[in-house]
Formats: C-alpha cells, sequence, structure tokens
C-alpha cells in the first residue's frame, strides 16, 4: 500500500487515510498545492526502487527528497526562495500579498532563504500524534523510500543488534559507527521513528509517554549522547529530576529534547510551539535542559571531555550545534577554546559544523562540514540582516502566520559526502561565526539608523557662502547636515533656516541658526539646545548690535593717572579762568541775530503772540538743567506776560513740578496758572491738551529730553487741529529735533548755547558771564583734545561689526583678500570723531 | 549783606554741591552724604507734590467738597477703589481686580502711544522728506537746497539699509558681507550717517554738560566768594 507523508507534521499516511493519524489534519481541506503534492508523493512512490541494495546504492538513493530538492535550489541563487516566501507558501497568501511582501523579501540582505517547505515538513514532529501510534507494520517500513521512516530504522536496527550497553552507556562499534556518519541516514530516523514517547521514564511524564515502543526509542540512543547526558547532570540541584537514574531514552531524542530546547527559548515570547509533546514531558525536559545548559555553560570542559574520538563522530547536531547557534555563541567559543585537543571534534562541531555529526579526517569532510556550516550562518546572517536578533524573524513569522504547527526554522540536516560538490558555492561566502551573527542581528537596528546618518553624513559639505562658511558652523551638535535638512530639525523651533535680503545675492546668507561660533566662547560645549536658549537670549538683549550685554566693553583703558592729569588740568584751568579773569582782556561782541535763523524764527513766533493767546508752556526738564534752561525760560515768559497772553505751566515730570512752582513765582504768581504735575503719561498729556473750557493756541516745549520731547510732540502731532509747537530744549537735543523741524511739526526751536544766550538777552558785557563763556570753550577746548588723544591708544576704536567678527573664521581666499584683511585689522572702519 | 538765614542755606549748598564735586576724586563718604541727603530731600519734595497735586485734588476734593456734582463723586469713588485694587495687587499680590485695572491703563497708554508714533513721528517725518521733493517746495529754486535734499535721502536710505541688515542680517553676530556691491556700499554710506548723527547728539550732550558743569561752578565759586565776603 502505498503511503504519503502528511504535508503539516510530516508523519506517514495510507494512501486512504482522510486524516492524519499524527496531526489529524484533514488532507481534503489541504490546500490544492498539497494535495498535489501528496499526490505526486503517491505517485512517485511507484517509481521507487526496494530498499534492499548496498550501503552505497542506499547512500544515493536515501537522500531525502527535500534535501535533494534543496541542494538543487542552492546552486541556482535564482530559485531560493525566502523565509517569509515560503511561510507565503504555506498560508497561501494572494499574488498581491506575495507582491506587498516582496518589498520586505528584497530588504533581507544576501540570498534567500535556503530551505524549502519540505524542509519544515521533514523536521516538523507532533507527537500527540505519535502517542497514539502504534509501530508501523513492517511492510509498511518496507515499502517507505523516505530516509525518514525507511533509511534509520534501517539503520538502527542494525546497529541495535550491535551496540553494547556498558555502565549505562550504549557501545556503538567503530565499524558501525561509520555508518552514522551521514546524519541524514541515522538522525532522521530517530526522530521520526522515535516520536513515540519512551514508556519508562523514571520522571512524571505523561501516560502518552509510557505507552510508547521502548524498542524504538532505544535504536535512537546516540552515544554521545549517552556520555554527555549522563555527566553533565550529575549532582543537579533539582532533586526532581535525576538525570542520571532517567532513562537514556529521555534526552537522546532528537525530536524530544533538541526541539524542544529550541522551543523553550522561543516560547518566551509566546510563539506557538510546533511541538505536540505534552506539558508534563515539556516540564521535565525543560528542566533537564536547562540544567544541562546551566552545566554545561558551568563545566564545559567536563562535558567536552566526556566525549570520546568516536562518541565525537555521533555528535548530536540537535543537541550540540542549534544550541551552541541559538545560544551565545561567545561563552561556548570561550569554553571551547579552553578545551583541550581531544575535543577538537566537538569543537568543530560547535564552531565550524552546526550540522553535523562526525568529523571525518579527510579532507573532503572538512569542506562538507565547512559547507554546512555556511548554510546555517547564511540562513543566520539573513535573519540578523533583516531583524533585530535571529530569533524574532522566527517569532514574527510564527505570530503572523499563527498556525502551530509551523516550526522555527531548523537546521538543515547534513547532507551526504557526495552532494558537497553541490554545495561548493556556499564556500565563496565564508560563514561568519555565531557570535559574529548575533552581533550583527542584535545591532541591526542601530545599524539601519547609522546607515541613515551615514548616508547623510557622507554627502559632500558644500560651502555655503563666499565668507568661507562651512556646515559646521551650522550643524547641530555632530552631525553634519545639508542645508535643507536643517529645516527637518524637529528643534529648529524658532528659525526656518537660512534668511537673506531681497537685494542680496543668492549665495550670500544672511542668517543662520543658532550655530556654535555665533555664541560667546564659553558656551560653544554645550548642547543644541542651550545654545538656542542662549542665542535667543543673545538676540534679545543685543539691541541692534549696539550692544552686547554680559560682555565687557570694549574702552580706551584706565589709564587713571592720564585721567586725573588730565582732570585735574581742567578744573585748574576753569576755576583759573572764573577767579582770576584772565580772559577778561579779550573783548566779546554780542553776534548779529541774523546768523542765527533759529532765533529769528523763535523771536517771530515769540511776537506773534497776543492777549488773545492761551499758552501751554510745557516744563519738562529737571532742576539739573536749571543752569541751562532757566534763563531762556524765564524770558520766555516774560516776552509772553508782555503779549498779554494767558500762560499755563504744566510737567509730566514729577521733579520739573518745583520748576514750574519757582518759575511762578518768579515771573507772575497771579497771571500764570500752574497746572503742575500731572500723572499719567500720555494719557495725562491728552488729558491736558484736550482742554475744552480754554482750548490752547500755542504751545511752548521747554524740554531736556528727547524721550520725554518726542512724546509731547507725537501727542500733540495726533491731535485732530495739531497746535503749533515752539521748542526751547537743552543742546544736546538739538540735532535730534531738526528733523521734527524739517518736517515742520517744530514751529521753531532754540536749541543752542548761544541762541539762548542772546534769547536770554546777554549783552556779553557782563565780566562774570564772559567768564563763564571762555570757561566753557576751554572746557570744550580740553576734552576735544582729551579726545583725539585717546584714539592714540593701543586699541582702536572699532565699529561694532568688526569688534563681533568671530576669530576662528578662516581667512578667506579671494580677490578682496587685501580688503577684508584691513576690515578685520579694523584700519577702514575706525570711527575718529 | 546776605541775612543770616540765606548764609546757612547758602553755606549748607555750598558745601552739598562740594561734597558732590567730590565724587570726581574717587567715591567717598562725602559724595555718599550729599547724595543721600539730596535724595532724601527730593524724595520728600516727590511725596509732598503727589499728596498737595493728587491725592487732594482727585480724591479727598470731590468727596469733601460740597459743590462737587455726584459724577466728579462717583469718578473719585471709581479711582480710590481702582487704587484699592492696585494696592492690593502690589502689596498683597492679590491680583482681585487689579489686573483688570491694569489692563485698561495700559492698553489704554498702549493705543494712544501708537497713535502717537505712528502719526506723530513716522508719517510727518517721512511726509517731510517726500515733501522736499515738491516743486512748490520752499526754496526748491535754489541748487543748495537740492543738495540738502539729496544728502538728506541719502542719508535716510542708506541708515534704513543699514539698520535693516542688523536686523535680518546678523548672522549670529558674524560679520556681514564685505562684497563690493550697492548694498555693501548704502551700508557703508548707512553707517557713516549714523556716525554723524551719533557724533551730533554726542557732541551736543557734550555742550550741554560742559554748560551745566561751568554753571555750577561758576555757581559754587560766586557761593564762595559770597562765603568769604560775610566772614570777612
Amino acid at each position: 500500500m502505498r503511503t504519503f507523508k502528511c504535508p503539516i507534521c510530516g508523519s506517514s499516511n495510507e494512501e486512504n487515510a482522510k486524516t492524519c493519524g499524527v496531526c489529524l489534519v484533514n488532507f481534503s481541506q489541504l490546500p490544492e498545492d498539497l494535495q498535489l503534492q501528496i499526490q505526486h508523493e503517491l505517485e512517485n512512490q511507484q517509481e521507487v526502487a526496494p530498499l534492499q541494495e548496498g550501503e552505497k546504492n542506499n547512500q544515493q538513493n536515501e537522500v531525502p527528497d527535500w534535501l535533494r530538492r534543496r541542494i538543487r535550489p542552492q546552486s541556482d541563487e535564482k530559485e531560493n526562495k525566502s523565509f517569509d516566501n515560503y511561510l507565503d507558501l504555506i498560508f497561501h497568501k494572494s499574488i498581491e500579498e506575495n507582491q506587498s511582501s516582496a518589498d520586505l523579501n528584497e530588504k533581507i540582505d544576501g540570498d534567500s532563504f535556503p530551505f524549502t517547505q519540505e524542509d519544515f515538513e521533514a523536521l516538523e514532529i507532533k507527537e500527540d500524534g505519535a502517542s497514539q501510534e502504534t509501530e508501523p507494520p513492517p511492510e509498511i517500513k518496507e515499502s517507505l523510500s523516505d530516509f525518514s521512516s525507511v533509511r534509520p530504522a534501517q539503520k538502527w536496527d542494525e546497529t541495535s543488534s550491535d551496540k553494547e550497553i556498558v555502565d549505562g552507556k550504549k557501545f556503538v562499534p567503530a565499524n558501525s559507527e561509520n555508518e552514522f556518519v551521514d546524519f541524514s541516514k541515522s538522525r532522521p530516523a530517530k526522530k521520526w521513528e522515535d516520536l513515540t514517547p519512551v514508556p519508562n521514564v523514571k520522571v512524571d511524564i505523561s501516560g502518552k509517554r509510557e505507552t510508547t515502543h521502548p524498542e524504538l526509542f532505544e535504536s535512537a540512543k546516540f552515544v554521545s549522547e549517552q556520555k554527555r547526558d549522563k555527566t553533565p547532570f550529575t549532582g543537579q540541584k533539582n532533586e526532581n529530576i535525576k538525570i542520571n537514574s532517567l532513562p537514556e531514552e529521555s534526552f537522546v531524542d532528537f525530536s524530544v529534547v533538541r526541539p524542544q530546547q529550541k522551543w523553550d527559548s522561543v516560547q518566551e515570547s509566546d510563539a506557538p510551539s510546533s511541538f505536540s509533546v505534552d506539558e508534563s514531558s515539556h516540564d521535565v525536559f525543560r528542566d533537564e535542559q536547562l540544567t544541562f545548559l546551566e552545566n554545561k555553560s558551568a563545566e564545559p570542559q567536563d562535558v567536552n571531555s566526556e566525549l570520546t574520538e568516536e562518541e565525537a563522530l555521533y555528535a548530536d547536531f540537535s543537541v550540540n550545534r542549534p544550541e551552541k547557534k541559538w545560544d551565545d555563541g561567545e561563552e561556548l567559543n570561550s569554553s571551547m577554546a579552553d578545551s583541550s585537543s581531544s575535543l577538537e571534534t566537538t569543537e568543530k562541531v560547535s564552531n565550524k559544523q552546526p550540522f553535523s555529526v562526525t568529523e571525518n579526517e579527510n579532507s573532503a569532510g572538512k569542506n562538507a562540514d565547512s559547507e554546512e556550516a555556511g548554510l546555517v550562518d547564511s540562513f543566520l546572517r539573513q535573519i540578523a540582516a533583516g531583524t533585530e536578533t535571529p530569533q524574532e524573524p522566527v517569532r514574527e513569522s510564527a505570530a503572523m502566520t499563527s498556525p502551530e504547527w509551523v516550526t522555527p526554522p531548523e537546521p538543515a540536516p547534513q547532507p551526504p559526502s557526495d552532494t558537497d560538490e553541490e554545495l561548493e558555492f556556499l564556500m565563496e561566502n565564508p560563514a561568519p561565526s555565531a557570535a559574529e551573527v548575533r552581533e550583527e542581528a542584535v545591532t541591526g537596528q542601530n545599524q539601519e539608523e547609522q546607515s541613515v546618518s551615514e548616508s547623510v553624513s557622507e554627502e559632500p559639505e558644500p560651502l555655503v557662502s563666499s565668507e568661507g562658511w562651512t556646515q559646521d558652523e551650522v550643524v547641530p551638535d555632530e552631525f553634519e547636515f545639508e542645508e535643507d535638512d536643517l529645516d527637518e530639525v524637529p528643534w529648529n523651533l524658532f528659525e526656518t533656516g537660512e534668511m537673506s535680503l531681497p537685494g542680496l545675492e543668492p549665495a550670500e546668507i544672511a542668517y543662520k541658526p543658532f550655530s556654535k561660533s555665533g555664541i560667546q566662547e564659553g558656551k560653544n560645549n554645550q548642547d543644541y539646545q542651550q545654545r538656542m536658549v542662549m542665542t535667543i537670549l543673545d538676540k534679545i538683549f543685543q539691541i541692534e548690535g549696539l550692544n552686547k550685554p554680559f560682555v565687557k566693553n570694549q574702552n580706551r583703558g584706565t589709564r587713571k593717572n592720564t585721567q586725573f592729569l588730565i582732570g585735574l588740568v581742567m578744573i585748574l584751568g576753569i576755576l583759573a579762568i572764573l577767579f582770576t579773569g584772565i580772559t577778561d582782556s579779550i573783548p566779546l561782541n554780542p553776534p548779529d541775530p541774523e546768523s542765527f535763523p533759529n532765533l529769528v524764527t523763535f523771536n517771530q513766533e515769540v511776537n506773534k503772540l497776543t492777549n488773545n493767546d492761551h499758552v501751554l508752556v510745557v516744563i519738562d526738564y529737571i532742576p539739573g538743567f536749571e543752569n541751562e534752561m532757566n534763563e531762556p525760560i524765564t524770558a520766555l515768559l516774560k516776552n509772553i506776560t508782555d503779549k498779554k497772553a494767558r500762560i499755563s505751566l504744566v510737567t509730566t515730570n514729577l521733579s520739573s513740578a518745583a520748576v514750574t512752582a519757582k518759575l511762578k513765582a518768579e515771573i507772575d504768581p497771579a497771571g500764570i496758572e500752574d497746572i503742575g504735575y500731572q500723572t499719567g503719561g500720555v494719557l495725562a498729556i491728552q488729558s491736558v491738551l484736550q482742554n475744552d473750557l480754554s482750548p490752547y493756541t500755542t504751545v511752548y516745549l521747554v524740554s531736556s529730553g528727547f524721550e520725554s520731547a518726542r512724546t509731547w510732540l507725537e501727542q500733540i502731532a495726533s491731535m485732530t487741529v495739531p497746535l503749533p509747537v515752539n521748542v526751547i530744549a537743552s543742546t544736546q537735543l538739538e540735532s535730534l529735533l531738526q528733523p521734527y523741524y524739517e518736517s515742520k511739526l517744530i514751529n521753531s526751536s532754540l536749541t543752542g548755547k548761544m541762541e539762548k544766550e542772546i534769547f536770554s538777552g546777554v549783552t556779553f558785557d557782563d565780566p562774570i558771564r564772559n567768564r563763564r563763556l571762555f570757561a566753557l570753550w576751554f572746557l570744550i577746548f580740553t576734552l576735544i583734545l582729551a579726545f583725539l588723544a585717546g584714539n592714540v591708544q593701543r586699541k582702536p576704536y572699532h565699529t561694532i561689526i568688526v569688534e563681533e567678527k568671530p576669530k576662528s573664521r578662516p581667512p578667506k581666499p579671494s580677490t578682496s583678500e587685501k580688503t577684508e584683511n584691513k576690515i578685520g585689522k579694523g584700519i577702514k572702519n575706525d570711527i575718529t570723531f | 549783606m546776605t541775612s543770616p538765614s540765606d548764609f546757612t542755606v547758602l553755606l549748607i549748598g555750598f558745601l552739598l554741591s562740594v561734597f558732590t564735586f567730590s565724587l570726581i576724586l574717587g567715591d567717598n563718604w562725602l559724595f555718599r552724604l550729599s547724595s543721600a541727603v539730596l535724595s532724601g530731600t527730593l524724595a520728600g519734595y516727590l511725596i509732598n507734590v503727589l499728596i498737595e497735586r493728587i491725592f487732594i485734588p482727585s480724591i479727598i476734593n470731590p468727596l469733601m467738597e460740597p459743590n462737587v456734582d455726584w459724577k466728579n463723586q462717583a469718578l473719585a469713588v471709581v479711582v480710590i477703589i481702582s487704587a484699592v485694587f492696585l494696592f492690593l495687587k502690589y502689596y498683597f499680590r492679590s491680583p482681585a481686580g487689579g489686573n483688570a485695572i491694569l489692563a485698561v491703563l495700559l492698553c489704554s497708554a498702549a493705543a494712544v502711544t501708537i497713535l502717537g508714533i505712528v502719526n506723530g513721528t513716522l508719517i510727518n517725518l517721512y511726509r517731510g522728506l517726500i515733501a522736499r521733493f515738491l516743486p512748490d517746495a520752499e526754496m526748491s529754486s535754489a541748487n543748495i537746497y537740492w543738495v540738502k535734499t539729496g544728502i538728506i535721502t541719502l542719508g535716510v536710505v542708506s541708515s534704513l539699509i543699514y539698520t535693516q541688515h542688523y536686523a535680518f542680517g546678523k548672522k549670529n553676530g558674524k560679520e556681514i558681507s564685505r562684497q563690493r556691491n550697492t548694498v555693501f556700499f548704502f551700508r557703508t554710506l548707512g553707517e557713516v550717517f549714523i556716525g554723524i548723527a551719533l557724533g551730533a547728539v554726542f557732541a551736543g550732550c557734550f555742550i550741554a554738560s560742559s554748560t551745566i558743569l561751568i554753571g555750577q561752578i561758576s555757581n559754587l565759586v560766586g557761593s564762595g566768594q559770597e562765603i568769604l565776603q560775610w566772614v570777612r
């Protein structure tokens, strides 16, 4: 009777079976391709030769189909399928979905996933069904051509008769051990026939396992496993598990032990297990394996030292190799490095031969081992290249596809040595060590991030402007971005990038955000946010660049002796002029009033006043300016009083209230109205100007400060009918009031010293007044000399722009270099008054 | 002949002035004494002014005098309440009502100030500049007039370009571009005009300060001479 493998669990089923005896899958509900596969398998069985040939022929014929299929595609890389494609094949994703996932598959570096569906099917084990399985009849065994059922049976049948039990170990003769070199012949046999649990276990395992057939399980014993299983588990702290007392069958079964170890690591992430071993046995074996792993890591030499050279040939990859693969390879490598030379076999199994069981002395065997290592490592590289950890793709794939029978990508069994030529292509790419694979996998995400940053940083740095600015002056922190990338920096909250004036050349960048060079030296090393804050603060407190707060102004030095000498000369000179009268011999003639147009205009405005006018005189100077302002304002009030015009004195300066009171008392206490101090600033000014009872016809503003004078002028100009304004101001306002006079906001002004003197009625006949004038001129002359002498100081008086020139700025090689150097030295921009 | 009271006042004034002038020799206790006396005197005077000029006429009189109409009395009550709210705000950190009062005052003041700046300074100054180019402008036929107009216009434009550079072309404190182009020329020219303007202001302050200094010294000398004569 023909049989076929269940495409889900791989168990053999009769031709007429509707459901799988192991996994109970209804074959009629399988997808069409799987049904076709079953049908194809049944058809092929008719052509299979009987299994009564010699050993060598068996090796060739017994190369499993799944291995043959996977070897063939590996020779042609185009036919390789990725792991995702394989899952898609299993779950019948639509073409569109496959196409959508194709991009993801393309991201996986290297070749496609080297395992085919058959590989997984061959490795998938369902023990639930196996517990119900009875020993297949001999005719079925004979008719099986699949190595998974037939070939190992023959192997183990032969060896079981030869083996002897020595000290609880199963000893296999050397001549028979060679027959087990091929993993494909020996290992899968145990796998598929040892699906039934061990009945004689002493630990608490399920009853299912007790109903299995010990004779089949015993045939699956590995000597190496026996040796190793016994030694490391001695002295376990967990007393519930006595490894020595356990039947060896509990540990030798690859299908039970090894995959469980794998899934223990996978199940930590709640990935569905493909093994249906009952939970009690899971727990037992998990504990056993954990303790084994602990002992192994603690005493690696003991484990390896127990292996003889012959036993090492049978080192079960399912125990050793995957364990090293998925566990930390560094520990194993380190432990292996310390092992003795007698453990070379184990070392090769661990480090080089992920799937091999033996190590042949000949080079062919070594090559085969290397190639097999390349298979696994290439697979691991593919996983590591696309995901964070080697386990992740299995977990994610299982989580996506979710069927429980999906197994993690089990390493493929060792192909026979005669397939070495087919796997030679793998030698071209030397496989990295497990530690390297793990490192790559762990740092996978970081590599992606770095690749992004590297792609940015690898871009060339164009010079932004012709001034020699480089990107490192602009780029936040240590990374360097393109100018356009600066707009994408999320923390660039307040600036949108470089700015340029409309009239400037396109290459001339007018502004760049928060560069390091723009901050003070002590703050350059801070991070970008701190630089941003400091830049904002710097901009806030830097008014038009005229001053830089918190920075000591560059002055002319403090030559106190010189200053004291100059001050002493000034004081002594003034006192000499005032006391001695040495200037009395110099006659002073009154100037022609026509030479002072402002004075003439002012007089004309005063002469226009009549007795019907109501003049508002704003006193807006502090008592400190009385020497300069009292005489002209007194003369003005007398002239207005002479014109019989009404006068109202008002001030918005609190300290000027005393001046108004004094003027009122001195001039005409009865004819002058003293409104006095008005609080409220501009509101008070508007309140004063909106005098409906007795509107003002003219305003005379007497001020010593520009701010208050400007405020008064603005409020007067904003009236519905602006009043004519005449100003008597301090000399320091002369240039500032000139634009208002040009704009006709001021009818006339009296600001100059001589103008005010003449308007005050000084005839230059008084010697004391003449002395004051001479003293004033002497003081002015001395101060000018002192000012000019200050320019001879070592530090020239630079403009603000030159002062803010960054020190670290490299010189610009251009045609205007000479001019630039002059500017940098402050030669051109020196301001000398 | 100066009376004793006048002489005392003159002497005190003379001494305080000399003490204040002693600052030229550095900070000393004479200067601190004179400044403290003068500051205290000024503060007392200001308080007197506030009480006499603000508190009594604006608050007390409307409520106490019988001839005041009810509108002024109601306004006085509102002023008192507002003053209480502001007092609570500044001294007891209580925002009850104080913020509203300040909001009204500040908004009104800001509106009036902005109106004055725009209408009084910006518009009128530019109007005055443009008016110089009108054909019926005064003295428009004189060449010197157009020279002056040209210089003023050039100064205004270049100064604005110069300040515009500082507003938008600061480059984080870096030096501006020194490329010799039109903008560079106007910036340099604007810098010259601004330097001249600042120099003129400085010269005015210089002269004013000198005038005050000479006046004070002269008064001090005159007071000293009078004191000497009175002693003699």
